[in-house]
């Protein structure tokens, strides 16, 4: 499993993405496969994290969603 | 129904982060329809979810989180009466084993899982723990062992608060309950109401296992999902039907009625052949009657009085309630302990008749209505203080006679304020402790909603940052937040059924046993709450009658003395009161020089003017100029003479509001007493107008112009709350009276019992002082005359009585070892150092200050040599040294060349000395400089009382005063709008200084020293003086570091003549003595006095 905290692109409803773009590759959805939500510095005023496991054409991928921005959390070996 | 069954409120102590109130209201907006409270091995909560409940139209349940062995929780529903017994069963025991840890086995449920639900628990809890580390054997033997112990109303809990992790979870937890065929239920496992609230939940839990917030801990929360949820979001968690069903099923099975809504009262013990309570409480009443009324005119008024409360008592069934008190009245003055009724229940003639209260309320016309009427819920409070030395006596008497399963104390809870919220969220926020502590002396005592309104205070200390806007917001969010739970200080519950059916009992830090509801949940049980109060004045005038009767040999009068005697009124009109219940404070003796009470009345008035309601409220002047004809009575409205007459005018007493509601407002009674409650209660604006428009509204049908009814609802509003009843004035100001007579005619007992409880504010040294002002002498701790306690003796029958100081005044003497001193005594008295070492062997530090204290100056001269001796005894006695028997005949431990020639102690020593063990020198610490203060020309203080005013003018100036002595008082009362009160004292008497808000910021940093010179105008008032400073200097250098008290003067042994002052002060002072001064080559700063040139009186400081 590899870190990479690098924007991504999602695109369909945010709540149930359909598709991400992330540098040139396309990475469609086929399942959610775990929702959980982190939001721990709040004296930071740190945003709420929406993560999402993902089941893609590519792997299994892990992102998650801060305000309108999203960030390519790990990508599974 | 959709219900929510597991939900920790702040009641879980910093383990929850909202109240049950937040909680049912956030559930009610939810549509959650039934709502169980789960707090953490407690039901502290239970009485306020059932109020706000049943408001709310929300079903509660009654639950909590038992704690484990293993420290994981295990929740236990109340299914019916019997199962809520059975829960508080198990939660008194698992607070019995450990008071701080509270935990059961799963062997300890036991005979008490009748009518319990039980929820395995959510994340954290031992079947949770077992499936997230995937060891599902050990979970499913877990499951089968909790299915043995409660059957059918046994269930998995599922719960999903959008963790990593929890769906999975779930999935593993519905799939080993269907395997082992129980059922599920889904839970919310609510840590607080809504999502916001998560923020202080997360502090909460910080404070409690003592984080910053930048610390990780496994039971931090990482989101703020563990909060309320409507059914459909729970839904889309917990994709389980059967789960939701369960839960329902459940939240219909518990029927649990907790509230009776009427009072229980204890069952009170009728005579032989006596059946009925109401009619037995009237025989006792019409029995007294005639002997506390003798005159017939007043007696049928009484009679007719009695008649009607009676027929209210019986009305509310409180029969047995009054017999109960008179229960415990009689047997605490069987056993001779001194008790007072006092509070509202002054008001009831029942009461006085009985014995509860000693306040006739025919004579001074108290209204019953202010303690009991028809529309009152509840039990009415009777406050009675018990000697505080035998209070214990009495509550172990009470849990004898009325069972020890009946009788507990009733808890106090201790919610977040300013500063303790300030203090706990700024540790977490990561504030180094220095600065937290500075934060925390930077604002006042206030509550923590009010924490903006110091912002700038606390910018000043910490600076501005971004963290400090989230330390105000967080400090806010714990407004209210209760910290910890804290004993009651005399609420004592009687119940006629055994408490653990309806409250935990608990053991406090002290081991008394403690319910887990406040006075007012208490009461919402129908349970009787019986104030059993310590008065340590009670105390002392109870010591003061033993030491009486033991050295004269025949017992003071005090309870027969004339409530008229001009000896005790001449005492207190001269402000002579330190020592005095009540009228012993500066501020009380100011008012006694403008107040001059004559008659017992007036004690009543004094009692009561000095309080924050009339003297915020401006109402003490008009009073004292009213009472001494310098300004014409006025009554705003006819219908308030009657009610106003006897206090000139002016609101003094709760009660007044009470009739004014009544009499001018048109209000029934019991409405009018409603009316002063709520006006008490509610300062919100909203409130308080609803509360004008009744008023003025009842004012004005009865034909009271508007604007008048207005002015009058004005200076209402102004007083409620925070005055006095009169009842309770009456019930004091006897006890005032009281003191004040045994210290006029038996000042050395009353003093030496004073001494002993120390129930007022002032310094031992200042007590000394005023004993000997008053001819009596102190005499030494001595090893062969002193006993436990402050004790009296004399010489020949014809001395003065003088006071002898006790051997456990000294410090590091306990009253243990003063016990082993007595008793060896009883032998013999000790004829040497050595004879006490041998015979007493005490420790080290004991014989030390011993020595030091000069308790050994009788047999070895001084303190010096006595100290020489106990070393060499000490060292020669010691165990290695000690090993052979010693003989009747044998040389003696110390010989003459063991003890060189000693100097004796200086005066300044001696001082030191006396201060550093028992806590007051045998002189005044002022009088070892006073010749070098008369170089100065600083005064005496007694010099002030030698003054007279004479002022023809208010304009005319005041005579100018400058003084000095040790400050034995600083206060800055929050009524006094910045004003700072200091009382200086020396040889001569003491005084107080008035520093105004514009002077403390020039002077602070001096008059917070322990010892100052003052200068400034003298007001002078009947036999009160009081100097508004304008200039101070601290005495340190003069006086050496005698700060009034012995921790103080370690190290600074020896007074020092030499001042230090900067040339600035130096020139303030000279300016101040109105006298030349002058540099010269040394350096040395000369003043020129009225005498020769005083060279060495003060230099300028070097450093």
């Amino acid at each position: 499993m590899r870190m990479y905290l690098e924007p991504i692109r999602a695109e369909g409803d945010p709540r149930r993405p359909r598709r991400f773009v992330w540098r040139k590759h396309i990475l469609d959805v086929r399942e959610i496969l775990e929702r959980w939500i982190s939001q721990t510095q709040w004296w930071n005023q740190e945003e709420r994290r929406v993560y999402m496991r993902v089941l893609t054409g590519e792997g299994i991928v892990e992102v998650y969603r801060s305000g309108e921005r999203w960030t390519l959390s790990r990508i599974m070996d | 129904m959709f219900a929510c069954l597991h939900a920790r409120s702040w009641f879980s102590f910093l383990n929850g982060g909202s109240s049950p109130e937040a909680l049912a209201d956030r559930a009610s907006r939810l549509g959650v329809k039934a709502l169980a409270l789960t707090d953490r091995n407690g039901v502290y909560g239970a009485a306020r979810l059932h109020k706000v409940c049943t408001l709310l139209g929300i079903k509660p349940i009654y639950g909590a989180e038992l704690t484990l062995d293993d420290g994981t929780p295990l929740v236990l529903l109340a299914r019916s009466n019997d199962g809520y017994a059975n829960l508080c069963r198990l939660l008194t025991e698992a607070h019995q084993r450990d008071r701080l840890d509270p935990r059961l086995s799963l062997d300890d449920l036991g005979e008490y899982t009748a009518d319990l639900f039980c929820l395995t628990g959510a994340r954290g809890s031992r079947l949770r723990n077992l499936v997230e580390e995937r060891k599902l054997n050990e979970a499913r033997r877990l499951l089968r062992r909790l299915r043995t112990i409660f059957g059918d109303s046994f269930f998995v809990e599922l719960c999903h608060h959008a963790r990593r992790g929890d769906s999975m979870d779930n999935a593993i937890l519905f799939r080993l309950a269907a395997d082992e065929d129980i059922a599920p239920v889904a839970s919310g496992d609510v840590h607080y109401a809504a999502g916001e609230d998560y923020m202080r939940y997360d502090l909460l839990t910080c404070i409690r296992l003592g984080l910053t917030v930048f610390d990780a801990h496994r039971e931090r929360p990482v989101n703020a999902e563990a909060c309320l949820r409507s059914r459909e979001a729970m839904r889309c968690l917990i994709p389980y039907p059967a789960a939701f069903d369960n839960a329902a099923r459940i939240a219909e099975a518990c029927q649990v009625e907790l509230f009776p809504g009427h009072v229980v009262p204890p069952h009170t013990r009728l005579p032989a052949g006596v059946d009925d309570g109401a009619a037995y409480l009237r025989s006792l009443c019409r029995a007294a009657l005639s002997r506390l009324y003798p005159h017939e005119k007043a007696r049928a008024r009484a009679a007719a009085l009695m008649e009607r409360e009676l027929a209210v008592i019986i009305d509310l069934e409180l029969e047995e309630f009054f017999l109960v008190v008179r229960e415990v009245i009689d047997e605490a003055r069987r056993r001779n302990i001194r008790c007072a009724g006092r509070g509202s229940a002054a008001n009831s003639i029942v009461a006085y008749l009985l014995g509860i209260t000693a306040v006739d309320p025919v004579r001074h016309r108290l209204l019953f209505e202010r303690f009991l009427h028809r529309g009152r819920k509840g039990t009415p409070d009777i406050d009675v203080d018990f000697d505080s030395d035998r209070r214990d006596e009495v509550i172990a008497w009470m849990e004898e006679r009325f069972g020890i399963e009946q009788t507990a104390m009733t808890a106090t809870l201790i919610t977040y304020r300013l500063r303790s919220a300030l203090r706990d969220s700024a540790k977490t926020l990561g504030y180094p402790l220095p600065l937290v502590d500075r934060m925390c002396k930077a604002v006042p005592h206030a509550g923590a909603g009010q924490v903006r309104v110091y912002r700038d205070n606390l910018a000043e200390v910490a600076g501005e940052s971004p963290l400090l806007e989230t330390l105000l917001d967080m400090v806010e969010r714990l407004e209210g937040c209760p910290r910890h739970l804290g004993l009651h200080s005399g609420g004592m519950v009687l119940s006629r059924i055994p408490l653990y059916k309806l409250t935990p009992v608990q053991v406090s830090a002290n081991g008394v046993k403690v319910v887990q509801f406040d006075k007012d949940d208490v009461e919402a049980f129908g349970l009787v709450k019986f104030d059993v109060l310590g008065l340590r004045m009670l105390a002392t005038i109870g010591e003061a009658l033993e030491v009486i009767e033991r050295s004269e040999g025949r017992a003071a009068p005090l309870d027969e003395a004339p409530l008229d005697e001009p000896k005790v009124f001449n005492l207190i009109r001269a402000g002579k009161t330190i020592g005095v219940f009540q009228i012993e404070s500066q501020g009380q003796m100011h008012l006694l020089a403008q107040h001059q009470p004559e008659v017992f009345d007036d004690l009543i008035s004094e009692v009561a003017l000095f309080r924050p309601g009339p003297l915020q409220g401006g109402m003490v002047n008009p009073f004292v100029r009213r009472r001494r004809g310098m300004e014409p009575v006025h009554y705003e409205h006819p219908d308030l003479e009657p009610v106003l007459r006897d206090t000139y005018g002016v609101i003094l007493f709760q009660e007044q509001i009470l009739e004014i509601a009544h009499r001018f407002a048109g209000m029934s009674l019991e409405e009018a007493d409603d009316f002063r409650a709520l006006m008490s209660k509610f300062r919100d604006p909203g409130e308080m107008e609803r509360m004008r428009g009744a008023f003025v509204g009842g004012a004005v049908a009865r034909g009271v112009p508007p604007a008048t009814a207005d002015s009058v609802f004005d200076k209402v509003s102004k007083f409620v709350g925070y005055g006095f009843c009169r009842s309770h004035a009456a019930a004091f100001a006897k006890t005032v009276y009281q003191s004040a007579w045994l210290k006029v005619f038996y000042p050395a007992a009353y003093m030496a019992a004073f001494m002993q409880h120390r129930p007022g504010f002032y310094p031992l040294l200042t007590l000394e002082e005023e004993a000997r002002r008053m001819g009596v002498a102190i005499l030494l701790p001595c090893i062969n005359r002193s006993g436990v306690r402050y004790d009296i003796e004399r010489g020949a029958s014809d001395e003065p009585w003088r006071i002898r100081k006790p051997l456990s005044s000294i410090k590091h003497v306990s009253d243990e070892d003063a016990r082993a001193v007595v008793m060896e005594r009883l032998a013999a008295p000790f004829s040497s150092v050595e004879d006490f070492m041998l015979r007493v062997r005490p420790a080290r530090d004991v014989a030390e200050a011993l020595a030091r204290g000069g308790a050994f100056d009788g047999l070895a001269g001084d303190a010096r040599r006595a100290l020489w001796l106990v070393g060499v005894l000490l060292r020669r006695l010691a165990p290695e040294q000690d090993d052979t028997p010693r003989l009747a005949l044998e040389t003696p431990l110390v010989a003459p060349s063991d003890v060189p020639a000693l100097e004796q102690l200086n005066s300044g020593e001696q001082v030191a000395w006396d201060f550093a063990t028992h806590g007051a020198a045998r002189v005044h610490p002022m009088t070892l400089i006073r010749r070098s203060l008369n170089d100065l020309e600083v005064r005496p203080i007694g010099t002030a009382y030698r003054m007279r005013s004479r002022k023809r003018f208010r304009s005319d100036p005041d005579p100018q005063l400058l003084t000095a002595g040790i400050v034995i008082l600083r206060q800055r009362p929050p009524t006094a709008r910045g004003v700072m009160f200091v009382t200086i004292e020396d040889e001569t008497g003491f005084m107080q200084c008035v520093v105004l808000p514009e002077v403390q910021e020039i002077l602070m940093r001096t008059i917070t020293g322990p010892a100052l010179i003052v200068q400034g105008p003298l007001h002078i008032m009947g036999n009160w003086r009081g100097l508004v400073v304008e200039q101070a200097w601290p005495l340190r250098s003069v006086a050496g570091g005698f700060s009034g008290h012995p921790s103080a003067s370690g190290g600074q042994d020896q007074h020092v003549r030499q001042a230090e002052y900067s040339e600035q002060e130096l020139r303030a002072l000279s300016k101040a003595m109105r006298r030349e001064y002058m540099v010269d080559s040394d350096g040395r700063l000369v003043v020129r006095t009225s005498g020769p040139l005083q060279q060495d009186a003060v230099t300028r400081r070097t450093s």
